[in-house]
């Protein structure tokens, strides 16, 4: 009998360590899980901060060349104008190199402008966003003869214009993708306000691309223009979501949600 | 061996000393929950000293034995009620307090006026009780993410020695009554083995009390 009653004791005892030795085990691996969440979240921000680098300095590369191809080139013709204009026998003859010398000033300070816009839109800092989309989506029609839908309430909240630059841009990357790699020929942009965010749907009609292959894609080395989606996501603190028709596999729809307060404002 | 039979329930007793003083050092840092386990060691202490006392000096002590089991069992449910946020565990806890109160209900006579018969029913709800309310408390550590190093609280040690002790202890205590009565020769030996276990229990809460000496002690445990 009382061997029995041993035997039983150790059995519970077993019972008992085995209970603590799962715990333990359990708790180490979630700890594991955590941490390797963490490399994975480290990994992903450094992936992001190079995407960040890399372009700006192609942004800088760009500005660089457009100055130097447009600008510079333009400028140097006028010079050599300028230079001629000194040295004609007759006024008419100076008054026609001026002329010309003029017509390219002109084109040169069209262009600074068209720089100047493309680094920072003039109709977003004036307007804000729903007025720099709407300009957007007309231009979208207007130079690539797309089909463009535009809705938006009235009246739009407007909040720091950092954030609406970020916005902004991440709309314009996505546009950029519809006619670089979905080919669209309809495109819809919606703009509404629920509760404090700014929701932004921009629909097409191009091969589909879902929230799983921009997940796939950003983690990736290259894929520069979705890592800088991300990253203004982040800045933004927004949520972005792509659905697509999985079977027809065509048409996407993005939803951006940005909330109009930081986090930290609203508290 | 015959030293371990002779002063195992002394060592048990003086044991228990090892987390009162610990517990009594950082008392004033202790949450709720701490304050009231070292208050149920401290009953069971002094419980279990008279215990000791008495039957060194042949008094029949079955009674403070039962008043020890039920205070237990009380102040362990009190004390996991607290600990446990689930309403799952709570009425679990209320239910078997429920039913350990209508078996004392019927039982009270007996309880009270023990007589020379030991009711091993007592203990051994209470011991059952206690490791189901363990295994409910790590059940629920295992789905808290925010408790890391689980290993690393007070509380980890403290239910560690409470289910080891509890489990070692189930079946020596609802055998007792046999042991006690029809074969006596191996009751030292189960006392033995169950004021070990009391011991063990005794030291590793102590060590789970020094963890309230890490600086990054907080206020959760």
């Amino acid at each position: 009998m009382e061997q029995i009653i041993l035997i039983g004791v150790g059995g519970m005892l077993l019972f008992a360590i085995g209970v603590i030795a799962f715990v333990v085990v359990h708790q180490r691996r979630v700890i594991q899980y955590q941490i390797n969440l963490q490399k994975l979240k480290e990994e992903q921000q450094k992936l992001l901060l190079q995407a960040t680098i890399e372009s700006e300095e192609k942004e800088r590369q760009r500005i660089a060349g457009d100055l130097h191809d447009e600008v510079g080139a333009s400028l140097s013709t006028i010079r050599l104008y300028l230079l001629q204009a000194g040295k004609k026998q007759t006024l008419e003859q100076a008054e026609a190199v001026t002329v010309a010398a003029k017509e390219i000033l002109d084109d040169v300070v069209a262009k600074v402008r068209q720089i100047s816009h493309r680094l920072s839109p003039e109709m977003l800092m004036k307007f804000g966003l729903k007025d720099a989309l709407q300009n957007a989506a007309q231009k979208l029609k207007a130079s690539e003869g797309i089909e463009v839908d535009f809705t938006s309430p009235e009246e739009i909240s407007r909040f720091q214009p950092e954030r609406e630059l970020a916005a902004y841009r991440i709309i314009q990357e996505i546009m950029g993708n519809m006619l670089k790699h979905a080919s669209a020929t309809k495109v819809a942009i919606h703009l509404m306000e629920r509760h404090n965010d700014l929701i932004i749907k921009v629909e097409d009609n191009g091969k589909g691309f879902s929230q799983d292959s921009f997940e796939k894609l950003k983690s990736i080395p290259g894929g520069l223009g979705l890592k800088n989606i991300q990253s203004r996501v982040d800045i933004l603190q927004a949520n972005i979501n792509f659905t697509s028709n999985t079977v027809a596999q065509q048409g996407t729809m993005m939803t951006l949600k940005v909330p109009l307060f930081k986090t930290e404002d609203t508290q | 061996m015959e030293f371990l039979q002779r002063y195992s329930e002394l060592l048990a007793c003086i044991s228990f000393l090892m987390p009162l003083i610990s517990g009594w050092m950082f008392f004033r840092k202790l949450s709720r929950e701490l304050k009231l386990f070292i208050f149920i060691l401290g009953i069971t202490f002094i419980l279990e000293y008279t215990g000791y006392y008495t039957s060194a000096h042949d008094i029949h002590n079955l009674v403070i034995y039962n008043l020890l089991y039920i205070f237990q069992f009380y102040f362990y449910s009190l004390l996991f009620r607290k600990l446990l946020p689930s309403n799952f565990s709570k009425w679990f806890i209320r239910i078997i307090a429920a039913l350990f109160t209508i078996y004392i209900g019927f039982r009270i006579k007996s309880v009270v006026f023990p007589n020379n018969t030991y009711n091993s029913y007592i203990p051994a709800f209470l011991s059952l009780s206690i490791i189901l309310y363990c295994i409910l408390y790590f059940n629920h550590q295992l789905g808290n993410m925010q408790t890391t190093f689980i290993y690393k609280t007070p509380w980890f040690w403290i239910m560690t020695g409470i289910l080891l002790y509890f489990s070692g202890s189930f079946l020596i205590l609802l055998v007792t009554n046999y042991f006690m009565f029809r074969a006596n020769e191996y009751i030292n030996d189960l006392w033995t083995l169950l004021f070990l276990f009391d011991i063990i229990k005794n030291i590793l809460i102590g060590a789970g009390f020094l963890f309230l000496s890490n600086k990054q002690w907080n206020k959760s445990f």
